[in-house]
């Protein structure tokens, strides 16, 4: 499992990582433009291209912060309980891809999670959707809810939905490494869950899957029953 | 001169963009790949770059494991790791893996990281023409530092094959080497690639008589992962090896009927598709056939296509056998005794009077590998006695010099500056063995010549598997064993192949 608290280090490389492109694009084409080096027709597509870049930077600007943030107990607010399928509907509505939710518990209108704040958990799991759908572009993924001693949600491709349905928690310490240029979005995303107290696990077998775990907002506050 | 073409492989599409328009303002031409996997895709089915530009942190298949795959099938390629960290284990990894160099992905203000960007491609460019240049003058160095091969001889025999070598080598017509085994068909392809506009490129040789057909395919085609039970790998077939190069077919005439259509097809069309995939692979391959088989003779029989045959004989050249090129074999004796001297590690014996005499006399039913063999025995054991021995046996069992219908011309001398001056050949060179007088001896003798040429052609042919070749000749394996036996033919005759 990613660990923040630990791995300081490896956080501040992957940041280091990730601006090094954007900040190459724009030096680079900077350089190419005081060299005059581009041809007429060429040199506003640069000028747009290092706007592009400084977006990307600004973006992964707000990403550390948010790291930063998650990283610091004492910044975070009061939990409050919002109910599982709520923050799964607020997710789905954050991505582009085609995901097709399929709840395998009857859950209790309470079933809820203690939420430090539901919009980033939100956005944690959109980010892991996202994440799924970029290595397998155009495909609909389905995503699977189990409820037992905690809530489980497996996200991946339609095709795997038997195995999403069986999946059980695999730490997987190269699951940054293998995303599909989201390593920053998903680390803030390892963040978020695991000051939730949750955890973000590989599912095995063919094609990027991965799951969530996430504790309930209290034993005596839950009903569930598989079905 | 055509720009050098980068392939540029990163799942940053900003980056991908920029390094494009940076290779542009440095005169490169570049191809964007977005994951390894598409790399190596495309350069299963097009030519490929002179350079690749290959990231290091990207999601399945990484850098480094896209790396190691480029390697088994272009080892040769210049490949250069940008990356966005320096990592000590990634770095020694990339080098281990045969990168040619590691840069980090420029971003100092003063552009220092760009300028060892640049200096890299530009290695890498140089690296690869450097290799070309390296290819091209080996192609005009001989074989061997001795001296060029000596089977190119003046004697009127080879006159016709050296001629049209010469007039054909330079174009890309299919060509078939026809002779009996072992007179060097291989060695004629090798110099008509030589002498080709094709030198720098690879010299692949297929032996069709080698592999099982469903092998074969793929041997010749490649296949996919998982094309068939035990496909676990991806392979890149002969073909594809040879693109920009030279093919040679040996033993055509054991091509499968299913595989010749196959064959026609991709010298018709000049692409074909691997075992397991619908994608077309375009290959520019120069197609050269031989054979000791009468292809003629299997159009009659159907057991080949005669599209094919046609196909393949837009230029025929026949090798001739050792018994019609006997000038050759002075300077073939010198050739081979050297060779093998120097491989292992002996002193150059010169022949005697009298083994000259059986060297000239015999009628080398092999052809030069058998000569060849023979020299290197007589290298290893340095038993002329022996030798001489087997020579004078072997001449009285095939009688080939008086029986033989070949306009054989008398043996010269060997060349004045032959390995030993005081054991100069007589020249001519008589016969060893006198040709036998009575009608009796005369069949016998002639029987004998024609078991031992048929057993010797299916030893060859079996690539000296006894049991299969006595169940091709129809006698059981001891009696193949005696035949051997009788006729002088051992083990020690197996030699590498000439044709």
């Amino acid at each position: 499992m990613f660990d923040l608290s630990t791995d300081w280090a490896d956080t501040l490389n992957l940041l280091a990582h990730e601006l090094r492109s954007p900040a190459s694009v724009i030096g680079g084409y900077a350089r190419l433009l005081a060299q005059d080096r581009l041809p007429a027709e060429d040199r506003q597509r640069a000028l747009g291209k290092i706007g592009e870049a400084a977006g990307t930077v600004a973006a992964i600007g707000r990403q550390a912060e948010s790291l930063a943030h998650w990283l610091t107990p004492e910044a975070r607010g009061p939990a409050t309980p919002v109910a599982l399928l709520t923050l799964l509907d607020q997710a789905i509505a954050r991505t582009s891809s085609p995901v097709r939710p399929a709840i395998d518990a009857a859950l209790a209108d309470e079933a809820a999670i203690d939420c430090l704040d539901a919009d980033a958990l939100a956005a944690a799991i959109g980010a892991v959707i996202d994440d799924v759908a970029a290595s397998a572009p155009g495909e609909p993924l389905a995503a699977v809810v189990r409820a037992g001693a905690s809530a489980r949600l497996a996200v991946g491709p339609e095709a795997r939905l038997d195995d999403l349905r069986a999946a059980t928690p695999e730490p997987d310490p190269d699951l940054l490494r293998d995303t599909r240029g989201l390593r920053l979005a998903l680390a803030v995303a390892l963040s978020v869950v695991a000051a939730h107290g949750g955890l973000i696990w590989r599912i095995g077998g063919p094609r990027r899957a991965i799951g969530i775990s996430l504790p309930w907002a209290g034993p005596s506050r839950v009903e569930t029953r598989i079905v | 001169m055509s720009a050098a073409r980068i392939a540029i492989v990163d799942d940053d599409q900003q980056f991908v963009e920029y390094l494009g328009t940076f290779l542009r303002s440095r005169g490169y031409d570049s191809v964007a790949h977005r994951s390894g996997a598409s790399l190596l895709q495309s350069l299963s089915t097009g030519a490929p770059p002179d350079a690749v530009l290959l990231d290091v942190l990207m999601p399945n298949p990484d850098g480094l494991e896209t790396l190691q795959s480029l390697r088994a099938g272009h080892p040769d390629l210049p490949v250069i790791m940008v990356s966005g960290r320096q990592v000590p284990s990634t770095i020694v990894g990339a080098v281990r893996l045969g990168a040619l160099d590691y840069v980090l992905k420029p971003t100092d203000a003063a552009g220092v990281e760009e300028a060892a960007l640049e200096a890299a491609i530009r290695r890498a460019i140089e690296c690869i023409a450097l290799r070309r240049d390296v290819a091209r003058l080996s192609a005009h160095w001989p074989d061997d530092p001795a001296g060029t091969q000596p089977w190119w001889s003046t004697g009127t025999a080879m006159r016709e094959v050296a001629t049209t070598v010469d007039r054909v080598a330079d174009s890309d017509v299919s060509v078939l080497l026809s002779g009996e085994s072992g007179v060097g068909k291989e060695v004629v392809a090798r110099e008509l690639h030589r002498r080709s506009s094709r030198r720098t490129g690879p010299f692949v040789k297929v032996n069709c008589a080698a592999l099982p057909a469903e092998l074969l395919e793929s041997e010749l085609f490649g296949h996919e992962l998982g094309a068939f039970t035990g496909a676990r790998t991806a392979r890149v077939g002969k073909f594809a090896f040879a693109h920009e190069g030279t093919i040679l077919l040996d033993e055509i005439g054991e091509l499968p009927l299913a595989l010749q259509a196959k064959l026609l097809h991709v010298i018709e069309d000049r692409a074909f598709t691997r075992l397991g995939s619908n994608d077309v692979v375009r290959t520019d391959a120069r197609v050269l056939a031989a054979t000791n088989r009468d292809l003629p003779a299997m159009l009659q029989a159907r057991q080949f296509r005669d599209d094919l045959y046609y196909r393949l004989q837009v230029i025929e050249i026949r090798v001739p056998p050792l018994r019609q090129r006997r000038d050759e074999i002075p300077a073939l004796v010198e050739f081979f005794l050297r060779r093998y001297a120097e491989r292992y590690g002996r002193r150059v014996v010169p022949p005697s009077a009298s083994l000259w005499h059986a060297i000239l006399a015999y009628s080398w039913p092999g052809n030069i590998r058998e000569l060849e063999n023979a020299m290197k025995r007589f290298v290893i054991l340095q038993d002329e006695v022996r030798l001489l021995a087997d020579l004078r046996r072997d001449a009285a069992a095939t009688t080939a010099p008086a029986a033989a219908p070949d306009p054989t011309p008398p043996a010269p001398a060997p060349p004045p500056d032959a390995i030993h001056d005081a054991a100069a050949p007589p020249s001519p060179a008589p016969p060893s063995a006198d040709p036998p007088q009575h009608l009796p001896d005369l069949a016998h003798s002639a029987a004998m010549s024609a078991e031992r040429e048929a057993i010797l052609r299916a030893l060859d042919h079996f690539r000296w598997n006894r049991r299969k070749a006595a169940r091709h000749l129809g006698v059981s394996y001891k009696t193949l064993l005696n035949k051997m036996k009788r006729c002088g033919i051992s083990d020690a005759q197996e030699t590498p192949r000439h044709a």
